[in-house]
């Protein structure tokens, strides 16, 4: 599915070249979750954005691979690299709010998804929009599609997201820490969606997060970065059972002793 | 109807209304400030040094020469008189007459001001096409070479003041290469005055008189020019900053993550940023109309702007008068509207 190997990327800065990942490989098998964690910093969103070309004018891929499914988006041009994200690849950001634009409706960035990768008329897209908004449990999806970003909340905002990343019905999903921004009564039920959403469709998982737990419950495989390299990767049970690396054992430790993972509560049903 | 129904009409209710409150409100505001112009207008001339009738005179009139046009003008009536008589004339329209031309000064108005408005009108155009295009260039290729070459220039036009660009065009173009035609105003000699028709390109252009359009628009392109490269670098930088920032927002990767075209991705990112464009015309179209007099007086445009730089060097005070409310009047007009357009454009705008 995604092979990543030997990535390295390097940003330009007024301190010279930075070297942000070195040498990252990794796999995310077809069907499976893969979770990436390590503190902020350690060079776990620059690796997405590298697969995803998505790096600032001053950042660049130096050298490695990341084949998916037998192409690598390293090598292939912008506008091929284009038309694999949002149509092969969804992704899901950080922050809900500053994901979507400001001062265009719901639905007009629902059309402008669906038309950078298919044709499609007005009312076509308006009944699939409200299927998708309806599928990823938005209320009143008629009303959201004529409103702004501005009038949802954070975890509605983030449903409308997700239902945008999974419009071309992608085999793999892509997600940076994306309750981060939440509140914690609402990260349960955005996590279980994307799991849910990604387990329906046959897709793969990227999962970016600093949250051990939230690996634990939703992933197969866990890749630990720090200070931009891959120090270990393996199967969640394996990696977390019987570290092998000091600083996988520090982060492990670093987890509050309960497991509160599984203590809280999922409040669906609730409007959020 | 449940709860939620009826909260959801009571939000769209509460939604549709605040907008012509926030209108009535906005609008309410333009006579207060009109007051607020008309007396500062009134009351900022006597702060100007000199006295008109000693510069009517010369500096060897007799006392009684100078009390008897002090007479004459009117400005030996009290303070207070002067002012309710100033604020009686302007409520009908009367703005009072010329102390040198005996012209009045609305009648003065009618000639200088369309010159003023079409210069400044097809500058800002070319300032907003050629600072846009600058400013949108920086920002997308940030940091890179295009974009240190697009501030070089931004930074070049900032600093070169407009009547010397002005004069360097008149040299290049007339003197030297002879494609412009002699900065003696709207119009070569031979075609007469340009006085009696106000808005000569636009008039020009609307009754089909394609000659005098062309002879309007050659006399107007180095004056247009000269003060829309200045004016372009205002909106380059603007531009530059608003677009810069908006193309470094998750939502601007959030839309390339979901495989936009770039140029939708630019337009995205332009429509989160361009409130502060047009707030930045509304504001630069103000300080123009009296901000061009130099460029103006170059090439002998018969603008606004030149016309009260004489009043003012004259001390004519209803001509500084005449001239500060209705520079006063179109910024409050453009102001309201560049208000309304913001609220148009930007669903975020609150109405409290």
């Amino acid at each position: 599915m995604l092979r990543v190997t030997g990535l390295t990327s390097q940003f330009r800065g007024r301190a010279g070249v930075v070297r942000a990942i070195d040498d990252v490989t990794f796999e995310v098998p077809a069907g499976e979750a893969v979770g990436i964690v390590g503190e902020t910093g350690s060079g776990k969103s620059v690796t997405i954005r590298s697969v995803l070309g998505l790096l600032p004018s001053y950042g660049k891929v130096v050298g490695g691979s990341a084949e998916f499914e037998g192409t690598d988006l390293v090598k292939l041009h912008r506008n091929r690299l284009r038309e694999i994200r949002g149509a092969r690849i969804g992704f899901v950001a950080q922050n809900p709010f500053g994901s979507l634009n400001p001062v265009l409706s719901i639905e007009k960035q629902f059309r402008n998804v669906m038309r950078a990768h298919r044709k499609i008329s007005r009312t076509d897209l308006r009944d699939l929009a409200i299927e998708r908004l309806e599928s990823v449990q938005v209320r009143g999806p008629e009303r959201v599609l004529r409103g702004f970003a501005h009038e949802l909340s954070g975890g509605m905002a983030q449903r409308v997201v997700i239902a945008l990343a999974m419009l071309h019905d992608p085999s793999l999903v892509i997600a940076d820490e994306p309750t981060t921004a939440l509140d914690v009564t609402v990260q349960r039920q955005i996590l279980d969606l994307i799991d849910t959403q990604v387990k329906q469709g046959g897709r793969s998982l990227l999962l970016v997060t600093h949250d051990l737990g939230v690996v634990a419950q939703y992933c197969h495989r866990v890749v630990v970065m720090k200070s931009g390299k891959v120090v270990e990767t393996g199967l969640v049970a394996d990696v977390f059972t019987n570290p092998s690396h000091d600083y996988t054992r520090q982060l492990l430790a670093a987890v509050p002793p309960a497991p509160w993972a599984q203590a809280v509560p999922s409040l669906s049903g609730q409007e959020v | 109807m449940t709860t939620a129904e009826a909260a959801q009409v009571a939000v769209k209710e509460k939604r549709r209304r605040p907008v012509l409150r926030y209108v009535l409100k906005r609008v309410a505001i333009v006579p207060i400030s009109l007051f607020i112009l008309g007396s500062v207008s009134f009351f900022l001339v006597f702060l100007i040094p000199g006295d008109p009738a000693i510069t009517i005179l010369g500096d060897f009139a007799t006392k009684e020469q100078i009390a008897h046009v002090n007479s004459q003008l009117g400005l030996d009536k009290p303070l207070m008189e002067r002012y309710f008589s100033f604020w009686a004339n302007l409520l009908q329209g009367d703005l009072g007459t010329s102390f040198f031309t005996n012209e009045p000064i609305l009648h003065e108005l009618g000639k200088f001001l369309p010159n003023t408005i079409e210069l400044v009108f097809f500058a800002l155009i070319f300032a907003i096409t050629l600072g846009m295009t600058i400013g949108v260039i920086g920002a997308y290729f940030a940091r890179r070479m295009p974009d240190r070459l697009m501030s070089g220039i931004t930074s070049v036009l900032q600093s070169v003041p407009d009547f010397f660009l002005a004069l360097v065009g008149i040299y290049v173009f007339f003197f030297l290469l002879g494609w412009a035609p002699a900065p003696i105003g709207r119009l070569p000699i031979t075609s007469g005055s340009a006085d009696g028709t106000p808005f000569l390109i636009f008039n020009s252009l609307f009754t089909g008189n394609w000659d005098r359009l062309g002879e309007a628009v050659s006399h107007a392109a180095l004056p247009v020019m000269s003060l829309g490269l200045v004016y372009a670098s205002y909106f380059a930088k603007t531009a530059r900053g608003s677009m810069g920032t908006a193309l470094t927002t998750p939502q601007v990767e959030f839309a390339r993550a979901c495989g936009l075209r770039e140029r939708t991705v630019v337009y995205y990112a332009f429509a989160a940023s361009r409130t502060t464009v047009i707030t930045y015309i509304a504001i630069l179209f103000g300080s123009l109309l009296g901000g061009a007099a130099i460029v103006e007086r170059v090439f002998n445009w018969r603008g606004m702007g030149q016309w009260a730089l004489d009043g003012v060097l004259k001390v004519d005070v209803p001509i500084i008068q005449g001239f500060v409310v209705t520079a006063g009047l179109l910024t409050l007009t453009l102001f309201l509207l560049l208000d309304l357009v913001v609220l148009f454009l930007d669903p975020r705008v609150s109405y409290e």
